[in-house]
């Protein structure tokens, strides 16, 4: 028979790869029946599967037959769904199992969270039947209210671009491709002072370092390879790493869920409301007339404040700004805003 | 600005920026250890994110002015010392701009 083996951490928050570490799996399992596997190997015997009750007589593999359990649909999600095929009887062949429990030892012997591929399914389930999901759903309760406050800055980044001089279509592509908001507001804060491509595209490049670190800080909870490598990494921004961090005490899974539908959810609110923005701005012309050119200062004045946390980093400030300032009829447009990055490196090299 | 201009900084802005988080998520964790460095990359926002509010809100081409925009970044800075949310700041900081605007 085909048999599913479902996680029920009652109490437990994370997912298997912690409980086979602690060794205690058993007391938080409960067995009960049937099925589902992503592991493609299995995908013929799900689908006679599948069949099988509709058909139990002739047509049914006679290992199959009356297998009602099996008209369960299949639970996609794999965050705690572990999964096997084995033969019934009383010998488990290790070769037929997709995964297996080590009995003797009661450890889970493979992860079902790492067996997930694809790039953008973010292992979450919602069902209530499971411990984890309470707290994946509280993770996911962070996530969207984030993504949606971030999301919507989008109209600010729409706007600002539209009024640099970009078209709707390239703010938009600005939004997908790059997505990194301050790299895109410095890259079309830039361009529209005048600034030199060069200029644009450096302080947007020296912007976006932050994201290599968070990069560092996520790549051990998200252990992504291939095209969700590349999922996560264009996933990687500041709110995205936040909400991880944040649902630390929530446990590991609550981490990965807050980084993928944080990321996902900004992702979407991101790009709608660049596109809202664009297309606000396009109708109504002269920027000044509305308050746009010093919407965007203003903007740019909202990143920086947050950061702000203490008298030295007010002292930096203060100084780049002076700094700014007193260079600006010096150069050509555009590169004071790269020649304060001096200030950092000084300060950087020499405190502490 | 010409269109070349803005295609070039739109792919080449976009290209770099995913280089770099595609770098975070391959390289090893101690390539980044250096305490100098995570320290210059803090404080690099702070620096080019100041440069950008001065650039923009009183700068034109390469001279300092002082127009409608500081009218609204001082409403900004007020809204943010009063905790504001980032909506609130940006569209007081248009909404006094574009009022001073008009009435100069």
């Amino acid at each position: 028979m085909l048999a599913k083996i479902h996680s029920t951490h009652n109490r437990a928050p994370l997912g298997g790869c912690l409980a086979s570490r602690t060794g205690v799996t058993l007391a938080y399992l409960s067995v009960s029946v049937v099925v589902v596997s992503d592991d493609f190997g299995v995908v013929p015997s799900v689908i006679l599967a599948v069949l099988s009750p509709f058909s139990n007589s002739v047509l049914a593999e006679p290992k199959l037959r009356a297998n009602f359990g099996i008209a369960a649909p299949p639970n996609i999600s794999t965050a705690t769904t572990m999964t096997t095929i084995s033969r019934s009887g009383p010998k488990i062949s290790p070769k037929n199992t997709a995964f297996s429990f080590d009995v003797r030892n009661a450890t889970v012997v493979r992860d079902a969270t790492q067996r997930y591929s694809g790039p953008f399914h973010p292992p979450i389930r919602f069902d209530k039947n499971s411990g984890v999901s309470e707290m994946s759903k509280a993770a996911v309760r962070d996530s969207l209210s984030v993504a949606l406050t971030v999301g919507a800055y989008g109209v600010a980044f729409g706007a600002a671009s539209v009024a640099a001089g970009f078209s709707v279509l390239q703010s938009c592509l600005f939004s997908l491709l790059t997505f990194t908001g301050a790299s895109q507001f410095a890259a079309v804060g830039v361009m529209g002072a005048g600034g030199a491509a060069i200029s644009a595209i450096s302080a947007a490049t020296l912007l976006g370092t932050r994201n290599a670190l968070y990069g560092i800080q996520m790549a051990p909870l998200l252990r992504t390879k291939g095209l969700r490598r590349l999922a996560s990494a264009h996933l990687t921004i500041d709110e995205s790493t936040g909400v991880a961090l944040s649902q630390a005490p929530r446990g590991t899974e609550a981490m990965r869920t807050g980084f993928w539908v944080t990321g996902t959810g900004v992702f979407i609110f991101w790009n709608i409301f660049t596109l809202l923005g664009a297309l606000g701005a396009k109708s109504l012309g002269n920027p000044a007339s509305y308050g746009l050119d010093a919407a965007v200062p203003a903007a740019f004045l909202g990143l920086l404040w947050p950061r702000l946390e203490n008298s030295f980093l007010r002292t930096v400030a203060a100084v780049s700004i002076v700094f700014a300032l007193v260079v600006t009829p010096w150069l050509a447009a555009g590169l004071p805003i790269i020649t304060t990055v001096l200030v950092a490196i000084v300060v950087g090299w020499r405190s502490r | 600005m010409t269109g070349t201009a803005a295609w070039t900084v739109l792919i080449v802005t976009s290209v770099l920026c995913f280089a770099i988080k595609l770098v975070g998520h391959t390289v090893p964790q101690r390539w980044f250890a250096n305490a100098r460095l995570q320290r210059i990359n803090a404080l690099v926002p702070i620096s080019l994110l100041s440069a950008l509010v001065v650039a923009q809100g009183l700068v034109v081409k390469t001279h300092v002015v002082i127009d409608h925009r500081l009218a609204g970044l001082v409403v900004a800075l007020a809204a943010l010392f009063a905790r504001a949310p980032f909506p609130v700041v940006v569209i007081a900081a248009a909404v006094t701009s574009a009022v001073v605007y008009h009435v100069h």
